[in-house]
């Protein structure tokens, strides 16, 4: 009872809205680890472009049309253009190297640079909105747009929402990855590259596909994250610590470990924050520093995850 | 756009200092990434342990030695009370301190010896911290360990302003004051002696036995264990070695700015460093160095046309800057992977000059 009189709904709520959104973010990063083994620098700014191509669409389409203004009728739109970037991105960058068999440090490196184009493009097309339409284009919460549910407040809708855009993200993904041709095509060239090209599949064509889910999934990420972080170019760059280290908590190589990562990040931040620091009189500041605490600790004793400790607890058990 | 010669010098000493102070700081890198094939992405960790040297340790023995002074003129005690001397005292404390550097130049220079020093041994324990996980985990994991352990350096150096005066940014003592106006070109003088330094050694390093053994572990570590390699004592040498250069790379970039804030730190410095190093050429001490002076030539070009783009597009132009890098790393990452001085050519010319030297010796 005592717990529950500290514990206040708001940030619990916040907590979990967080945890959701690095969920998000981390399957999108999953993802690009599985098909072309890297971690990738860029990840962040496909969200940036999500939450930039959502806003310019709110302010220049949607308002003026007299449309219902809020994100979701965005979403499509975002979710393509960061799906196309992502997708440009492996094409033209990732396929490329690979073919040449860059090494994993040059891969990571090239994605830093694309992280530079990508983010100096966004910051270049803010500028120039700002410039020429005078329209506002730099510290801006979507927080605005978000659709309320009738007779909540912000919060509870966000929690509604961010927690079904997780549902159906991952129910979608399984859907996808378990009930369809192409998903099997596409976990057979993810469990076994050599052998899915030996019997014909051609394992780039469908990491090309996988490469615009990617961005789809991460831009939409990226549009709750600017409902909560005020939203420049460096929207999703400055995030890009936590959301590594929501996917390796989670366990890189397992799409459902991101979930798992995400909810680790979320609520040790912000619950570690309100209920650990703040009454140890530790500025909140260091709240970033429990989940990179966290992190430093599973590579050191469990670089497999979290979802590779637990299925190698359950295969124990079920021996 | 034509410069004033006074200002061109300027812009050289400047352009010079920079590219020193970073060319000590991208070989260290390259002893690590080039050499052994190390995933650091945690590089500016370094940077900010000599920035924590500098501005937290060595300015705190500072005001201890000089307290008395101080206390005299200001009538603070700033150790005993830091949170305002942070706040309010810092620059009127650090100029009694540049006061008496002014006047005795061998006291100047011991602090800045010390405060080096205790950079490079800051760095190079830290180094040896890092060598635990850099023999344990794959390279990926290794790349975002190193990442996230820099990134926790600068959120607890940061926020927690007994290190180096938190936000605030801490004030360093500038022990070439006695110098005068000819401040800046003593100090490229030195930062130059410490590139040359580290230079020569580095270059020594990699043509030595150590070096070739380094190559051998990077590319095929089992053949070089089977040569009886212990791979565990080079890893941690180069860690310590290359650490301690990064920690004195960032204590000279504190005293080239005799001002820190932590909160600098961030993980950009890091893949700034990994792409002069790519665009010069890994492996290679020269290409490395190339690979600074491109990066800053590139840099002060750009920023000198400045406002012609701004008349053509009305946006900062420096985010163009940002473009251009982002493409010339991946670039030259795709088509010329080894950078613009590659490894090998370099190497056997030097070491057959190294044998024939010491054949004449």
């Amino acid at each position: 009872m005592d717990i529950l009189s500290v514990v206040d709904y708001q940030t619990v709520f916040r907590a979990i809205i967080l945890s959701n959104i690095y969920a998000l973010m981390a399957l999108g990063l999953n993802l690009t680890y599985i098909t072309t083994k890297i971690p990738s620098f860029a990840h962040g700014d496909l969200a940036t472009i999500g939450a930039y191509t959502s806003y310019l669409t709110l302010a220049f389409l949607v308002i003026p049309l007299g449309l219902p203004a809020n994100v979701y009728t965005t979403f499509p739109i975002a979710a393509l253009v960061a799906g196309a970037t992502a997708w440009l991105t492996y094409v033209a960058v990732f396929r490329p190297m690979i073919r040449r068999g860059a090494s994993i440090t040059s891969l990571m490196i090239a994605s830093f640079g694309i992280h530079y184009v990508l983010f100096a493009i966004v910051a270049i097309i803010a500028d120039y909105v700002q410039n020429t339409y005078k329209v506002l284009s730099r510290n801006i919460l979507l927080s605005r747009w978000e659709y309320v549910w009738p007779g909540t407040d912000f919060l509870t809708s966000s929690l509604i929402n961010t927690t079904i855009a997780v549902a159906v993200v991952t129910a979608l993904l399984y859907l996808l990855l378990y009930k369809t041709r192409y998903g099997i095509v596409m976990r057979a060239s993810i469990d076994n590259l050599y052998l899915a090209r030996a019997v014909g599949i051609n394992v780039e064509r469908v990491f090309a596909v996988a490469w615009i889910l990617i961005g789809a999934v991460t831009g939409i990420a990226g549009i709750y994250l600017a409902m909560f972080y005020t939203m420049t170019e460096e929207l999703g760059w400055l995030r890009l610590a936590l959301v590594f280290v929501a996917s390796v908590v989670g366990g890189l190589s397992n799409i459902y470990g991101a979930v798992l990562g995400g909810y680790v990040v979320g609520l040790s931040t912000v619950l570690g924050a309100a209920y650990i620091l703040r009454p140890l009189g530790v500025p909140t500041e260091f709240q970033l520093a429990i989940p990179f605490a966290f992190v430093i600790a599973i590579l050191l004793f469990a670089p497999q995850g979290l979802a590779g400790v637990i299925s190698n607890l359950v295969q124990r058990g079920r021996k | 756009m034509i410069l004033q010669l006074d200002q061109l010098a300027v812009l050289v000493r400047e352009t010079s200092i920079l590219v020193a102070i970073y060319g000590i700081y991208v070989l260290s890198l390259n002893l690590e990434a080039g050499y052994l094939g190390l995933p650091q992405f945690g590089k500016v960790m370094f940077l900010a342990l000599g920035g924590i040297a500098v501005g937290g340790i060595a300015t705190k023995i500072a005001l201890l030695i000089y307290g008395r002074a101080i206390s005299a003129n200001l009538g603070i005690s700033p150790l005993s009370n830091l949170g305002t001397y942070c706040s309010t005292y810092q620059y009127q404390t650090i100029d009694i301190i540049n006061n008496i550097f002014a006047k005795s130049p061998f006291e100047g220079i011991i602090f800045f010896l010390m405060a080096v020093v205790l950079a490079a041994i800051l760095g190079g324990v830290f180094g040896v911290l890092m060598a635990g996980p850099a023999l344990r985990l794959r390279e990926d994991y290794l790349g975002i360990f190193l990442l996230v352990s820099a990134e926790m350096v600068r959120v607890v150096s940061t926020y927690t302003p007994e290190v180096a005066c938190g936000v605030f940014g801490a004030v360093v003592p500038d022990p070439f004051k006695w110098l005068g106006e000819w401040r800046q070109w003593a100090y490229l003088i030195v930062v130059v002696l410490f590139l040359l330094l580290s230079f020569v050694a580095l270059e020594r390093l990699g043509n030595s036995p150590f070096g070739r053994a380094l190559r051998a572990i990077r590319d095929a570590e089992v053949a070089a264990r089977v040569f009886g390699k212990d791979i565990v004592r080079f890893r941690v040498r180069v860690l310590a070695t290359a650490s301690a250069l990064g920690g004195v790379a960032g204590a000279l970039l504190v005293f080239y700015n005799t001002y820190v804030q932590m909160g600098m730190f961030v993980p950009v410095e890091t893949f700034k460093a990994w792409a002069m190093l790519i665009i010069g050429g890994m492996g290679n001490n020269v290409g490395a160095l190339a690979g600074v002076a491109v990066y800053f030539i590139l840099d002060r070009v750009l920023s000198m046309y400045k406002e012609g783009i701004r008349q053509v597009v009305n946006v900062d132009p420096v985010f163009f800057q940002y473009i251009i890098f982002g493409i010339i790393i991946i670039l030259v990452l795709m088509y010329r992977p080894q950078g613009i001085i590659g490894e090998k050519p370099a190497k056997t010319l030097k070491r057959r000059i190294l044998t024939k030297l010491q054949r004449g010796a």
